[in-house]
């Protein structure tokens, strides 16, 4: 082949333009730590970083969601293990003073303890977290229990996501758990139901109260039941979604992060190559006729 | 006697031929780096021979019969396509790799803030009478729609500045088709018994390399040795002495895209250039535009168009804390078409967050229900695409990524097949200071041999001078 000068000058152009071209690419990738900065760099890693990166969103959303709701349950736990303090000494005192050996005063003392007793279990039933209220299902606005007893709440159940399209209960149907809505007992009337009967010095109508007493108890440990899955399930979310978020972080580094000590390398291969390039370039600058040719 | 005149005169005639190569050998030297020039040959022929008074045949000397230029017809003949295909390809690749909208990598990406709107709702689910997490979500869905339109922007703002690039070619493409025509009639006219002035020739043959690089446009030789280009769909761009006048309207029906129009060499029109009938870059910048950016930016559209409509729908079905119900998110368009660019959010939300839709029963603040129907919508296909939002997300971006990457391919090697050709254009016509250093030398030597001749014919003639004396 017929070699021009122009050939040569324009060879040494792109040559060394190439040559710096993978120099400033190599570069650029150690110095933003980014392998894929386009889509059209490697279309399909494009493609996992955006997926992974709305995955890791996600994860990252449902790990702090659950997060409160765990917090939000074993506040309630706390409330409902109260809850069930209460019944049990209203138990103890319904057995104690079902004897006919106590005293109408020490009844009546007895039934302003029972009284006493269901104002602690509306307290408890009204407990709430900044303002929200977690026993009166999603109608959280209000204190759901009045001083009466009488419930205002509704009857839905909350629900909050412990993974991708996968729902788990979020609060008690405490209509069902203190009231006894759907065949249960109203553990609030019961309180009531015994202080009267204390007050009126029947041992049989004292008596009578505590198979409904022992119902609220198996009602409050059912919900107690419920809460710990609840609590136990949120925990797991966290478990789960800091791993999922983990992983979905690793795909995108994986996919679009650049691998240093192959960056690294290929930087200083491309750095000798230009000098090489540079060098060759050079070197058959040099090499002319002019160069030979006499004055 | 006469014999030693002619041989002054056969001299005289040779180092004109000499000279003449010294000055051809220069002027190959001085255009060593000018873009387009062929290197030219000094043809140098022995002239005819003469009987002398001697009864033999003695040779006349040489004679410098025409200066022409070292081209190859069998690379000169696949360079026009070579320029039409990487003129194209280059575009289309400067093109697309121009977009930022979708890097998957930047700050404030469109999938981070889709990711960003889903997690707003999470968090609104945990507790969804807080006034600050509806006001969260709200923001959430600004960031969205502001992304929307910072990526259909992006696009669009690529899309319209092709549009200028087309015009700007345009009118290098009518000032060079002009200039082809103009060179025509020069070359025709200082063409003299079959010389032809080269010089002229290499200025044409540069504008036709760059209009086959911006339009395809392929060459045709006439019988008179004149120029014409047409088009790749036959569209004749300069016949003879005449050129065509290409031109850019607004087209209404392309969003107000620059559409082709061409005036003809032989005055008629102007009538619509389809993008069909041209090559070259401006194929390329239209295939780019009206190709991959528009199917990219319709894509966008459908998503935003398609995830609107959706949580709109389930919006439109909850109540707002004040027991209000028919609050949408979005303001949309009717159809899909701009949906990116002109989707909003509902400004009655922006104002009052209290009123976004979270539940689904009055007087239940903390009912949470229509949130989780509007996060299911993450994992539910979109009506255009099939597939739910984050991998429709991935496939517009893997879809717009081939694309660009093939781009990216495609000039390369096109580049590369210009590059090739290229060279062994310049190796056949190229010059080479070496070669034409040794002909400059072949040239004065020979110079100085003749002039050794004129001087021994000129001795001889003193000779036979003094005789007489």
């Amino acid at each position: 082949m017929r070699i021009t000068d122009k050939m040569m000058f324009e060879r040494g152009n792109a040559a060394t333009a190439a040559a710096r071209g993978r120099v400033a690419d190599f570069q650029n990738q150690v110095s933003t730590g980014l392998r894929v900065q386009h889509p059209g760099d490697d279309p399909g890693a494009a493609s996992a970083i955006v997926g992974g990166a709305l995955a890791q969103s996600r994860s990252d959303a449902i790990v702090k969601t659950a997060a409160k709701a765990q917090d939000d349950a074993t506040v309630a736990d706390g409330a409902l293990q109260g809850m069930t303090q209460i019944v049990a000494r209203a138990q103890e005192l319904a057995v104690q003073l079902s004897n006919d050996t106590y005293s109408p005063s020490e009844r009546a003392s007895a039934a302003k303890e029972v009284d006493g007793l269901h104002s602690q279990m509306v307290a408890l039933l009204n407990t709430s977290v900044a303002g929200r209220y977690l026993f009166g299902g999603t109608k959280d606005g209000a204190p759901p229990f009045d001083a009466a007893g009488n419930y205002s709440g509704d009857t839905n159940t909350k629900q909050l996501e412990v993974a991708p399209g996968m729902l788990e209960n979020a609060s008690l149907r405490m209509d069902v758990f203190a009231k006894g809505s759907g065949g249960g007992v109203d553990i609030l009337s019961t309180l009531s139901s015994l202080s009267a009967a204390m007050t009126s010095g029947s041992s049989s109508a004292i008596e009578g109260m505590l198979g409904a007493i022992t119902t609220g108890t198996s009602q409050l440990s059912t919900a107690l039941s419920q809460n710990g899955v609840m609590i136990s399930s949120f925990a797991s979310a966290q478990t789960l979604g800091q791993l999922a978020s983990q992983q979905a972080q690793k795909g995108v580094a994986d996919a679009g992060d650049t691998d240093m000590f192959t960056a690294a390398s290929s930087l200083a291969e491309a750095s000798q190559a230009l000098q090489a390039s540079l060098s060759a370039t050079a070197q058959g600058f040099k090499l002319s006729l002019l160069n030979y040719m006499g004055g | 006697m006469a014999d030693l005149f002619s041989l002054l005169t056969t001299s005289s005639s040779s180092l004109a031929a000499q000279s003449g190569a010294t000055a051809t050998a220069g002027n190959n030297i001085a255009n060593a780096n000018t873009p387009g020039y062929s290197r030219q040959i000094a043809n140098i022929e022995a002239m005819d021979t003469a009987g002398s008074s001697v009864g033999v045949f003695i040779g006349r000397g040489a004679q410098l019969t025409s200066v022409t230029q070292a081209r190859d017809q069998f690379i000169e003949r696949q360079l026009p396509q070579a320029f039409a295909q990487s003129g194209s390809t280059q575009a289309q690749n400067k093109a697309l790799s121009s977009v930022s909208a979708l890097d998957p990598q930047a700050s404030g990406s469109l999938q981070s803030a889709l990711g960003a709107f889903y997690s707003g709702l999470r968090s609104l689910s945990q507790n969804a009478g807080d006034v600050g997490l509806r006001q969260s979500a709200v923001n959430a869905t600004q960031q969205l729609v502001q992304s929307f339109h910072v990526a259909a922007g992006g696009i669009e703002g690529t899309r319209t500045a092709i549009d200028s690039d087309i015009g700007a070619t345009v009118d290098k493409v009518n000032a060079d088709a002009q200039g082809v025509a103009a060179l025509n009639v020069q070359i025709l006219s200082s063409t003299v018994n079959g010389q032809r002035p080269n010089e002229l020739l290499d200025k044409r043959q540069k504008l036709i390399d760059e209009l086959s690089t911006l339009t395809g446009a392929t060459p045709y030789e006439s019988a008179n040795g004149n120029i014409s280009l047409a088009l790749p769909g036959g569209t004749t761009l300069v016949n003879d002495s005449h050129a065509a006048t290409l031109s850019t309207v607004p087209d209404a029906t392309n969003a107000g895209h620059v559409s082709l129009r061409i005036l003809r060499p032989d005055g008629s029109g102007p009538y619509a250039l389809p993008s069909t009938s041209v090559g070259g870059q401006l194929s390329g910048d239209l295939t780019a535009r009206d190709g991959a950016l528009k199917s990219t930016l319709d894509s966008l559209d459908s998503l935003a168009f398609d995830i609107g409509t959706a949580l709109n729908t389930i919006a439109s079905t909850g109540v707002a804390l004040d027991g209000t119900n028919g609050h949408t998110l979005f303001t949309l368009p009717a159809t899909s078409t701009g949906a990116a660019s002109s989707l909003q959010v509902n400004a009655a939300l922006t104002a009052n967050p209290s009123l976004f839709p979270a539940g689904q029963t009055v007087g239940s603040s903390g009912d949470n229900t229509n949130v989780l129907a509007m996060m299911a919508t993450e994992q539910q296909n979109l009506s255009t695409s099939g597939k739910p939002p984050p991998a429709t997300m991935q496939l517009l971006t893997a879809t717009f990524g081939s694309q660009a990457s093939q781009a990216k391919a495609f000039a390369e090697q096109d580049g590369a097949l210009v590059d090739h050709l290229g060279t062994l254009r310049d190796s056949a016509s190229g010059v080479s200071i070496d070669e034409e250093m040794i002909n400059l030398t072949k040239s004065q030597r020979a110079y100085q041999a003749i002039a050794k001749v004129i001087t021994t014919a000129d001795s001889m003639l003193q000779t036979l001078l003094t005789l007489k004396s």
